[in-house]
C-alpha cells in the first residue's frame, strides 16, 4: 500500500505524462502496436519498436482452416510477431506446418520476435489451452518466442494450475483492455488482481480510448509495457 | 463483414463475482458483438437473426438469399451458443451460420489452406504437373532429370536467398531447351523480374512441347497480375488497392482473353477464371464483377464450402467495395446491397441520418432487377418502410397476412416476421393471435426462438407475464425466460417459478436466486426469510452442466461467507434482525459483509437495464429503491446511538469500499476523496483503539 501512495506522489509531481498516464491512448507515447487486418499502417509505424501483426485467423470451419489475411511483410525496423487468430485448437499437422513456414517467410525479409496466438473463445477450459501451447512451444524452433493474448478474466478467474503450466510454455501474455473501439469499466479492478498472473504481460490499450494507468501496474516486476491497438483513422473517437 | 471486436467475457464477471447478473448484462458496445433482445434489427452487429435485415451480416443476408432461392435449408446441425456469450436460440454469429450450410468437418480434413499468399505455394504444386509434362514430351531421360533438378533451383530462388546452382548447360533438344526457357522465365516470375519473366514466357507461346507453349501462354496473366498488384503491397504485408498498377491489370485481363482462346478447354482453364475476375477487381470494373458473380452464386451448390466460401469472396469483394447497387443487375446482389443501405449506423456504430441511407427514389428504380422477384421486391421495400420511412402501415399493405403456413423458406419467414413487427409498432390487438400463428411454420433453425421474443414481448409489454410461463406457454426459450425473470419478473411469478417443481431447474434456480437478491436489495426482510425455506426444494446445480450458460448460483445464499472479523449471526438470523428492526446496526453492517463477501459489490454496475423496446423493458415490479452498503455505512456513521465499535466499523469499510484501485465498489453514491480523508482520519482520532483504526493503513 505504501508503494500505490508513493506512485500517487509521484504522479502528481509529473502530472502522470506519457504513456499510461491518463487520458485519451495517443499512439504517439507509445512504441509497440497491433496491426489488424484491414487497418492500413500508419506512415510513422516504422518507427515502432515492436509490431503485432495479425496475419491470418483459423476459423471454426474445417477445411481451409488456415486464411491469410496479409502477404509476407518487409519492415525495416520494427521487430515483428506473427498472430494468428484462431477459433479452435485442434491443429492439424499441416497446419502447424503452414503457421512454421509463414515464420519462415516472415523471418527471411524481418526481425521477427515470434507467435502470438489469439484465441477467440469464452473463457472454458484453460487446461486444454495450456496443453494446447505446450505442444505448440515444442513444435516451434526456439528462436520465436510464443505470446497469446489474454482477456481480462484469466488472471483473476482462471484456474491457478493451468495458468501455473502457462508459466512454462508462453512467454508473455497481452492482456487485452478494449472490447470494440473502447476501453472496458472496471479494468481498474481487474488490475487489482493482475499480479496472480504468474508470468510477463503487455496491456493491450485501444487507440484513442480512455486509459489511466492503475496504481502499481507500472512498477509490477512482470508488466512488460503496453501495445496499443491501432484503428482506422477515421474511426477514432 | 465486421471486424469482430472483443467482448466483455462472462469470465470477468464472474470473476468479479457478478456472474449472478451475467444472464441478463446486455450492455450494447458500440461496434461490438452484443445481441439486442429486440425486434428490430437496425445496425450491424455480430449477431444476426434469421430474418433477412439490415443489421444483419451482409454475408448472412446473401446466405439466406442463396438458399431461399435453392429451397435448401443447413446440413449441419447448428451449434447453439457455442462461443457463450447468450446468443441463445435467436441469433448467431457467421462462423455458425456458415458452419450450418457446410459439411460437418471430418478428421480426415486437412485445416490448412492450399496457398500461403504467396507465389511460391503454386510452385510446390506444380511439381508433378512438371514431370508428367517431361515424361510426355519425349525429351531423352538424362535430359528430363537435369530439367527436374533445374526446377529445384526455381524453388530454391523462390524461398530463400541462398547461391543457387548453375543451370544445367547440356540440355541439347530443342524441346530440352522450351523447358530450361520455361524454367528460366518462371524464376524470374517468382523472383519478382516481371519484366525479364514477361520477355522469357511470350518467347515461348509458340514452343515445340506443348505443355510449355499453353503453360507459358498462362503464365504471361500470371506475371501481368503479380506485377499489378506489387505496388499495392505494403512494408506490413498490407494492400491498399488505389496503389494497383491498374494498366498491368489490363494487360492480365487481355492475356487471360488470349489465353481462354488458344486453349478454350485449357488445363489452367478453372484457374485462371478466378484470375479472370481477380482483374475486374483489381481494376474496379464492378458490373463486370457484379456479373460474374451473380454467375457463380447460380452455380454453386448451397449447403458447400465452395458456397461459402463465394459468399464470403462476394462480401469481401463487392458488397463492401461498392457505395450502392447502381448497375448490379442480381436481385440477390441487390436485395443484400440495400439492406446494408437501410442500417442507421456505419460500420463503426456512428449514426447515420436518412438521408444517406437508401432512398425511395433508388428503390423504385430498382423495380426491373426485381422483376422475376415480386417476393423479394416487396420484401426490400417493406424494409425501407419499416426501417427508413417508418411507414408500419405500408408494411401491412406491402406483405399480407400469411401466417399459417407450415413452414418458411428464409424470405417468406422474413416477410411475414416483419408484417408481425409493424403489427407490433403499431400495437395491433391481433398481434399475439399473428406470432401464436406464425410459430407453428417457423421450423428452420432460429425461427422459432425469434417469434417466441416476440410473442413474449408481447406479453410483458400487456401485463400478462403469466401467460410466459403457463403450462402450455410456448415461449420455451430458456434465454428468454430467464431475461424475463431477472429483469421484469415479480415477486409472485419469481416463487411460482422457483416453487414449481415441474419447471427447468435452472430456471428454478434464477427465479429463486432474483427473488432474494432483490428482496435483500430492497430490504424487503420479511418476505425473504419466509422465502429463504424455498432453498431445500430447488436441487442444486448437478456437476459438470454447462459452463457456458451463464445463469445465477444460490450458492451464496445457501453457503454464504458471513465474516471476516466482524462477528455476524447466520444469513436467515440477521434477516429476521432487519424485519424486526430495519435500522439494527449490527444486521446492516452484516448484510454488507454478506454481499461483499458472497460477490454482490457492483452487481449495478455490469448490469445494464433493457431498454423499452427489448425484453424486460417493461419491469415494474420491485419499485423500491436499491439499498447500498455505503449508505448503510454512512447511516451508521451519523447515527448517534450506534455503538463506538461498530462505528469504527462502519468507518473502516467506507473507506475500503475504494481500495485499491480508487473506485467505489459499495455501491451507492461515489464520494469524492477529500471525503474518504475524512472518514480515514476521523477514524484514527476518535477511535484509536479500535482493532479497525489499527487495521487501517491508508485511503483511497
Amino acid at each position: 500500500m505504501r508503494k500505490w501512495l508513493a506512485q500517487a506522489a509521484a504522479c502528481l509531481l509529473l502530472a502522470c505524462g506519457g504513456p499510461g498516464g491518463s487520458g485519451r491512448v495517443d499512439p504517439a507515447q507509445y512504441d509497440s502496436f497491433f496491426l489488424w487486418a484491414g487497418v492500413a499502417p500508419p506512415a510513422w509505424l516504422g518507427r515502432a519498436k515492436s509490431v503485432y501483426l495479425l496475419a491470418g485467423e483459423v476459423r471454426a470451419n474445417g477445411r481451409d482452416g488456415f486464411v491469410t489475411l496479409r502477404a509476407a511483410p518487409e519492415a525495416a525496423k520494427p521487430a515483428l510477431w506473427l498472430v494468428v487468430r484462431s477459433n479452435r485448437l485442434d491443429w492439424s499437422p499441416a497446419l502447424h506446418a503452414q503457421i512454421l513456414r509463414q515464420l519462415d517467410r516472415w523471418s527471411a525479409a524481418n526481425r521477427v520476435e515470434g507467435l502470438q496466438v489469439d484465441f477467440d473463445a469464452a473463457t472454458r477450459g484453460l487446461d486444454q489451452y495450456s496443453a494446447f501451447l505446450a505442444d505448440l512451444r515444442k513444435r516451434l524452433p526456439a528462436r520465436y518466442k510464443l505470446s497469446i493474448t489474454g482477456l481480462m478474466d484469466w488472471s483473476a478467474n482462471g484456474d491457478p494450475a493451468a495458468l501455473a503450466g502457462l508459466a512454462g510454455t508462453v512467454d508473455e501474455v497481452v492482456v487485452q483492455t478494449y472490447q470494440g473501439r473502447t476501453t472496458i469499466p472496471g479494468y481498474e479492478a481487474y488490475f487489482a488482481k493482475l499480479q496472480r498472473l504468474p508470468l510477463p504481460y503487455r496491456v493491450a490499450l485501444v487507440e484513442g480510448g480512455d486509459w489511466k494507468a492503475p496504481p502499481g501496474l507500472e512498477s509490477d516486476p512482470e508488466f512488460r509495457g503496453y501495445v496499443v491497438f491501432l484503428l482506422k483513422p477515421e474511426t477514432n473517437p | 463483414m465486421l471486424r469482430k471486436t472483443r467482448r466483455m467475457s462472462k469470465g470477468l464477471l464472474a470473476g468479479l463475482g457478478l456472474v449472478a447478473y451475467a444472464g441478463s448484462a446486455q450492455a450494447c458496445a458500440d461496434g461490438g458483438c452484443e445481441m439486442s433482445w429486440s425486434l428490430r434489427n437496425p445496425h450491424l452487429s455480430c449477431a444476426g437473426r434469421a430474418v433477412l435485415s439490415p443489421g444483419n451480416d451482409s454475408r448472412m443476408n446473401l446466405l439466406f438469399l442463396m438458399a431461399d432461392r435453392a429451397g435448401k435449408g443447413p446440413v449441419s446441425t447448428p451449434e447453439t451458443d457455442l462461443s457463450g456469450y447468450g446468443y441463445g436460440k435467436a441469433f448467431f454469429e457467421w462462423s455458425v451460420l456458415r458452419a450450418a450450410f457446410t459439411p460437418a468437418p471430418t478428421n480426415a480434413d486437412d485445416q490448412s489452406s492450399s496457398t500461403d499468399a504467396s507465389r511460391c505455394d503454386s510452385l510446390a504444386g506444380g511439381a508433378n504437373a512438371f514431370k508428367f509434362a517431361l515424361a510426355a514430351s519425349g525429351i531423352a531421360a538424362d535430359e528430363q532429370q537435369q530439367l527436374v533438378n533445374a526446377r529445384g533451383r526455381v524453388q530454391l530462388a523462390c524461398t530463400s536467398g541462398q547461391t543457387l546452382p548453375d543451370w544445367p548447360g547440356s540440355i541439347a533438344s530443342a524441346k530440352g531447351q522450351a523447358f530450361l526457357a520455361y524454367l528460366k522465365a518462371a524464376e524470374q516470375f517468382y523472383t519478382g523480374d516481371w519484366d525479364g519473366s514477361r520477355t522469357g514466357f511470350s518467347a515461348l507461346r509458340d514452343a515445340k512441347a506443348p505443355w510449355v507453349a499453353e503453360t507459358a501462354t498462362y503464365m504471361l496473366a500470371r506475371v501481368d497480375l503479380n506485377a499489378a498488384i506489387a505496388p499495392a503491397l505494403g512494408d506490413y504485408g498490407s494492400f491498399e488497392r488505389d496503389d494497383v498498377d491498374k494498366a498491368a491489370a489490363t494487360r492480365a485481363a487481355n492475356a487471360l482473353k488470349a489465353y481462354f482462346t488458344a486453349y478454350p478447354r485449357g488445363a489452367y482453364a478453372a484457374s485462371a477464371r478466378g484470375l479472370l475476375r481477380r482483374t475486374l477487381w483489381l481494376t474496379g470494373n464492378t458490373q463486370l464483377l457484379a456479373r460474374e458473380y451473380a454467375r457463380m452464386l447460380t452455380a454453386a451448390p448451397v449447403g458447400t464450402e465452395a458456397a461459402a466460401s463465394l459468399v464470403e469472396e462476394i462480401d469481401n469483394k463487392l458488397l463492401t467495395q461498392v457505395e450502392g447497387a447502381e448497375g448490379i443487375e442480381d436481385p440477390l446482389l441487390v436485395a443484400t446491397l440495400d439492406l446494408m443501405a437501410m442500417r442507421n449506423a456505419d460500420y463503426e456504430g456512428d449514426e447515420r441520418d436518412k438521408s444517406s441511407m437508401l432512398s425511395a427514389a433508388v428503390l423504385t428504380a430498382q423495380q426491373p432487377v426485381f422483376a422475376s422477384r415480386p417476393d423479394l421486391a416487396t420484401l426490400i421495400s417493406a424494409n425501407h418502410a419499416y426501417y427508413v420511412t417508418g411507414d408500419m402501415k405500408r408494411v401491412l399493405s406491402l406483405v399480407p397476412d400469411d401466417a399459417r403456413q407450415a413452414s418458411y423458406s428464409p424470405v417468406a419467414f422474413s416477410r411475414q416476421y416483419l408484417r408481425g413487427m409493424a403489427l407490433a409498432a403499431l400495437k395491433d390487438r391481433n398481434e399475439a393471435g399473428f406470432w401464436l400463428e406464425l410459430i407453428g411454420g417457423a421450423k428452420l433453425p432460429w425461427q422459432r426462438a425469434l417469434v417466441e421474443l416476440a410473442l413474449a414481448m408481447n406479453y410483458e409489454r400487456d401485463g400478462k407475464l403469466g401467460l410466459v410461463f403457463a403450462k402450455d406457454s410456448p415461449i420455451r426459450d430458456e434465454t428468454i425466460r430467464s431475461i424475463l425473470l431477472t429483469e421484469s419478473a415479480g415477486a409472485a411469478l419469481l416463487r411460482q417459478q422457483a416453487a414449481d417443481a415441474a419447471v427447468d431447474r435452472a430456471e428454478r434456480e434464477t427465479a429463486l436466486f432474483t427473488l432474494l437478491d432483490k428482496q435483500l436489495h430492497r430490504g424487503l426482510y420479511s418476505a425473504f426469510v419466509s422465502d429463504l425455506a424455498l432453498l431445500a426444494s430447488v436441487p442444486r446445480n448437478p456437476a459438470g452442466e454447462s459452463e457456458y450458460v451463464a445463469q445465477p448460483s444460490l450458492d451464496p445464499f445457501r453457503e454464504p461467507r458471513l465474516s471476516d472479523g466482524y462477528p455476524c449471526a447466520t444469513l436467515a438470523a440477521n434477516a429476521r434482525a432487519l424485519a424486526a428492526n430495519p435500522r439494527d446496526v449490527k444486521a446492516r453492517l452484516c448484510l454488507g459483509d454478506f454481499w461483499r463477501l458472497n460477490g454482490f459489490d457492483r452487481a449495478e454496475e455490469w448490469h445494464t437495464a433493457p431498454k423499452a423496446d427489448e425484453l424486460g423493458g417493461h419491469a415494474k415490479a420491485f419499485a423500491e429503491p436499491v439499498l447500498s452498503r455505503s449508505q448503510f455505512y454512512a447511516d451508521i456513521i451519523a447515527d448517534p446511538a450506534a455503538a463506538a465499535s461498530d462505528k469504527a466499523y462502519a468507518l473502516y469499510r467506507s473507506v475500503m469500499c475504494y481500495a485499491p484501485s480508487g473506485i467505489n465498489d459499495c455501491g451507492g453514491t461515489e464520494v469524492a476523496q477529500s471525503q474518504r480523508r475524512a472518514w480515514y482520519n476521523q477514524l484514527k482520532r476518535t477511535y484509536p483503539q479500535s482493532p479497525w483504526a489499527q487495521k487501517l493503513k491508508a485511503y483511497w
